[in-house]
């Protein structure tokens, strides 16, 4: 087996090429051009190491686990597609990972809870509103204004009628939205806090 | 290790971060580099001591940023290929503008410290 002239013997170089493999594997969601450049960066910066003297353990060490070095490449790499494709469903998952670590992904999560509630209470309504128009609407009682259904009309006045159906498009829509710059204003704060 | 200093050693890493972000791109300012060169200029100049595992997600993040372009270059002293570093126009206007918010926050930090005039 041939080895760099910087690695002297046959178990460094078969560590190095575990750590390399490892790294390869750790990276897999990159495209293969994005892979390929970290691998060979990583080679290159480890046999550097050794050529100044260090020992491969040591400056594998200084690396940190493959799969812990592999992390930020990783993230950075799905937060910059995330964006640059607009996709809603991946930014989504990358602020609920973060819930728990971001106050900014959570206060996120809240808001965008808070901004489907009316739209999806409305447009459930609706739905049920097509089968029983004289219990479901936006009720406003003696004490309370609620959209849902209700058992005895008579105790409250509906205010919509089937302009429900409308108001509940443009609610759902007006979330959609919002969502939309909610999620890549959060998404682009969350990768510059790392 | 006790929560509070869990605390103290992310805002210290967090404020070391944007730190090296800074003292990085103007180590590039000089000229391209590679990631090697960089981690030792911050550690012996600046007396930043950056981990290995952190200069080069860092170096791809500010390149997938636009800040700093990437080129591999075989160098003579061992015939390897290594990946040079450089500032690009953006880059640089980014520079500036970290260091106008650093000296602005350097001089009121003085002057809070030291009890100047204000």
């Amino acid at each position: 087996m041939t080895h760099p002239a910087e690695i002297a013997t046959a178990r460094d170089a078969h560590r190095l090429a575990a750590y390399l493999r490892d790294l390869r594997w750790a990276l897999s969601a990159l495209p293969a051009s994005d892979r390929d450049e970290i691998v060979a960066e990583t080679r290159s910066h480890l046999l550097d190491r050794v050529a100044a003297g260090a020992a491969l353990d040591s400056a594998l060490a200084a690396l940190g686990d493959a799969r812990d070095y592999a992390r930020p490449f990783v993230d950075s790499y799905r937060r910059h597609a995330a964006l640059a494709h607009g996709r809603t469903r991946e930014q989504l998952a990358l602020v609920g990972e973060r819930i728990a670590s971001s106050a900014r992904a959570a206060w996120t999560a809240l808001l965008l809870i808070l901004l489907w509630a009316p739209g999806l209470a409305l447009a459930g309504t609706a739905i049920v509103k097509l089968r029983h128009p004289e219990i479901a609407g936006l009720w406003v009682g003696p004490r309370r204004l609620f959209v849902g259904t209700i058992d005895d009309p008579t105790l409250a006045r509906e205010l919509l009628g089937f302009w429900i159906f409308p108001v509940a498009v443009v609610a759902l829509v007006a979330a959609w939205i919002l969502t939309r710059r909610l999620l890549a204003a959060a998404v682009r704060r969350l990768g510059a806090a790392r | 290790m006790t929560p509070p200093d869990r605390d103290s050693d992310n805002r210290r890493a967090q404020l070391i971060k944007g730190l090296a972000e800074m003292a990085l791109l103007a180590v590039l300012r000089d000229g391209p580099r590679y990631g090697l060169e960089l981690l030792e200029r911050l550690h012996q100049d600046a007396g930043l001591a950056v981990a290995d595992g952190t200069i080069y997600p860092l170096l791809h993040r500010l390149e997938r940023g636009g800040r700093i372009v990437s080129d591999w270059r075989t160098e003579t002293d061992n015939g390897r290929p290594r990946k040079y570093y450089s500032l690009t126009p953006s880059g640089r206007a980014e520079l500036v503008a970290m260091l106008d918010e650093w000296r602005a926050l350097r001089r009121k930090l003085d002057r809070l410290t030291d009890g100047g005039p204000r």
